[in-house]
């Protein structure tokens, strides 16, 4: 397997979709190349950092004015 | 992703809360209780995925009232074929991003300077930078700018099943794409995100 062939399985691995072989071949060429290493280690951590960083709360109020809204709107109909 | 926020305020207290479809088919029967239930289940998530496609309180609230009253009208459609919620995060994914073109003060700038290379052999043909501890305070100041260099056709996808943590056939389901679709640009707004997030935001990056 090749760094490239390894890069493009990586969804798949990540996902535990792959068939033992393949993931095998995998495990196996990143235990010996050090690049791919470094690699999958940002890729697997990048999910996770993204979701932390834009992780928003709704704001005082906005509940509220949706409630509101809501009914009026309802009224409407 | 359905059932999210199931037991919240709404639901009747010590038993088992009863599945959103069921909820669903109460509202459109004019159960103002039952409706009430799926704002009180849905609100907070669907906010946070407007927030995260709008990149502005106060669209990501206009979003939400949006997806909101458009349930409101179209609940006696919904027969059911789909899971409710991913019905419902279609809508609200449909409304965050008119909302984001009305604007129309956005434009994606390309990150595939950050996809990986390879040489004639197929192996990395650059170093690749040591994983290391990501600095989350620079991320958080800069992490919605950078989802924002991503097209949507990229971006929209991996919010849903990166950030949102949606199971790839619900966002395929919701997006109209295939799973292959999804996996593939997923994949690949991953790689982006990955390759800058390696060069500029690990605790040693550079600060640019």
């Amino acid at each position: 397997m090749t760094c490239g062939e390894g890069v493009n399985l990586l969804y798949d691995y990540v996902e535990g979709a792959l068939k033992r072989p393949t993931r095998m071949a995998i495990e196996r060429h990143v235990g010996g190349c050090p690049k791919c290493r470094n690699f999958v280690a940002w890729y697997m951590a990048t999910p996770g950092a993204l979701r932390e960083a834009t992780a928003a709360t709704m704001q005082a109020g906005v509940s509220g004015r949706l409630r509101r809204a809501l009914a009026r709107a309802s009224k409407a109909r | 992703m359905s059932r999210r926020g199931a037991g919240r305020a709404g639901d009747a207290p010590g038993a088992d809360p009863p599945a959103d479809e069921v909820v669903a088919r109460l509202a459109s029967d004019g159960d103002p209780r039952a409706f009430a239930t799926l704002v009180e289940r849905y609100q907070e998530p669907i906010y946070r995925l407007c927030r995260r496609l709008t990149r502005s309180n106060a669209d990501a609230e206009d979003a939400l009232q949006e997806t909101f009253l458009i349930l409101m009208r179209r609940l006696r459609s919904f027969r059911g074929e789909a899971k409710f919620a991913t019905w419902l995060y279609r809508i609200a994914t449909n409304a965050a991003l008119g909302i984001r073109r009305r604007q129309s003060r956005l434009r994606a700038e390309s990150l595939e300077e950050f996809l990986p290379r390879f040489d004639a052999r197929q192996r990395h043909a650059g170093p690749i930078e040591p994983f290391e501890a990501i600095d989350r305070q620079r991320l958080a100041r800069r992490a919605s700018a950078l989802l924002e260099r991503l097209p949507d056709r990229y971006r929209v996808p991996m919010v849903l099943r990166d950030l949102e943590e949606i199971e790839t056939s619900q966002v395929a389901a919701i997006l109209g794409l295939t799973e292959a679709a999804v996996r593939q640009r997923v994949h690949r707004a991953r790689l982006m995100l990955r390759g800058y997030l390696a060069s500029r935001v690990g605790a040693k990056g550079k600060d640019r």
